[in-house]
């Protein structure tokens, strides 16, 4: 494992959403996500991955795995 | 909505979903136009995050919120401001919020428009980031809160200065794993030494045994390995937390996921961090280890607010409890 290949920064939407939804919870706003709402959104994570055919799922991960954090 | 309900209210914007996830790419924050009816009862403010002071924060940031239809916006109080946005509740109210979640395209472009205003706030600067869609009825009320936070906020730029937050993930590949576990396991060794010996019935019973046994060898290796990358890893930190492990329907990936692990660094460090991360790709990378890095973060995992310690450790190798929603 080269050093170029452990610094490079790869950030995903899967990154971003394990820490931004239910991490960095520092204050009860007067509208927040509940626990139910970050489990919702997880159920729709596995229920798009899941929708697709094996071809397409590893496309899709891809995407997801892909989304650029800058334009 | 039940359960059911809401999983199939989810699946039926799938198709809506993949045409976004393509939009997005393309432009990650939807052009929306939010009127000029909206009364200040049908906004909120949602709060990005604290920082320090009042330096001309703003025309650095040169981004608009996350509700494209209003722009970013400060609110000193003493020392510190918080960075917030006015928000429309026709989007972003609870009940809105709830239907939004389960899309996949407002969800993409909204975290990435909560991470890109946070990052940018933070070049240069000490950041107490929140949680996606912290949002209060109004900006009086969140002069409130950071009033009756101060100390809190005040601490916590303190402690957080000049530090960067890493995420680790540790995956397996089984298969890889699965091939060099004779070369690991003393126990596995031994069984196979003994297979060679025996007659062919109890070949089949040493079989069962091995297969069991090379099962059971490969948890307590993995184990081991995430064990032992947290702690070398937390020996080149200031601070580091245990997180729940996603699970391969999240992820995607055919690696199983062992372990999920965040480190505060102090910049002094980060370069120990990093070889300690190479060192430990040397030593478990040829058993079908795989190490994820991400970074650097605002410290989402290290805010400490009250006698609550936000980021709860969690035991190495729990997965994240689902099926709680009411």
């Amino acid at each position: 494992m080269s050093q170029s290949a452990i610094k490079e920064k790869k950030v995903t939407l899967l990154d971003l959403l394990d820490r931004i939804l239910d991490k960095g919870v520092i204050l009860d706003g007067e509208i927040t996500l509940a626990v139910a709402d970050v489990d919702l959104v997880y159920v729709g994570l596995k229920a798009l991955l899941s929708s697709v055919e094996t071809a397409e799922l590893m496309k899709r991960t891809a995407v997801l795995r892909a989304l650029p954090l800058e334009p | 909505m039940d359960d059911h309900a809401e999983i199939e209210a989810v699946r039926s914007k799938i198709a809506e979903n993949e045409r976004l996830l393509g939009k997005i790419e393309a432009s990650p924050v939807e052009i929306h136009d939010p009127g000029d009816t909206e009364s200040a009862d049908e906004q909120g403010c949602y709060v990005y995050g604290i920082v320090n002071g009042d330096d001309g924060l703003l025309d650095e940031l040169s981004v608009s919120g996350i509700d494209p239809g209003y722009p970013l916006n400060a609110l000193p109080y003493g020392s510190i401001q918080a960075i917030v946005s006015k928000v429309s509740l026709r989007e972003f109210g609870q009940d809105a919020l709830k239907a939004n979640l389960g899309d996949i395209g407002w969800l993409a472009a909204k975290v990435y428009a909560h991470q890109t205003i946070l990052e940018r706030a933070a070049v240069g600067r000490t950041i107490v980031p929140m949680r996606f869609c912290t949002i209060y009825r109004s900006e009086s009320r969140v002069m409130e809160t950071l009033a009756e936070y101060y100390d809190d906020f005040e601490d916590n730029l303190a402690r957080l200065e000049g530090k960067q937050e890493w995420g680790i993930k540790v995956y397996v590949d089984r298969n890889v794993l699965a091939g060099k576990i004779a070369e690991i396991s003393e126990t596995v060794r031994d069984l196979e030494a003994q297979m060679t010996e025996k007659s062919s019935g109890t070949a089949y019973f040493l079989k069962k045994k091995l297969e069991a046994a090379t099962d059971e060898e490969m948890e307590r290796i993995s184990g081991e390995c995430a064990q032992r990358s947290h702690d070398r890893l937390a020996g080149r930190a200031v601070e580091a937390v245990v997180t729940p492990l996603l699970d391969n329907e999240v992820t995607g990936r055919k690696d199983e996921m062992i372990f999920n692990g965040a480190y505060l660094a102090a910049e002094e460090q980060l370069t120990a961090f990093h070889a300690e991360l190479e060192s430990l790709w040397d030593d478990y990378g040829g058993y079908g280890f795989s190490y994820e890095v991400s970074g650097p973060w605002p410290p989402y995992n290290f805010v400490i607010i009250g006698p609550r310690r936000i980021a709860e450790d969690e035991p190495i190798g729990d997965k994240r409890e689902e099926g709680h929603a009411a």
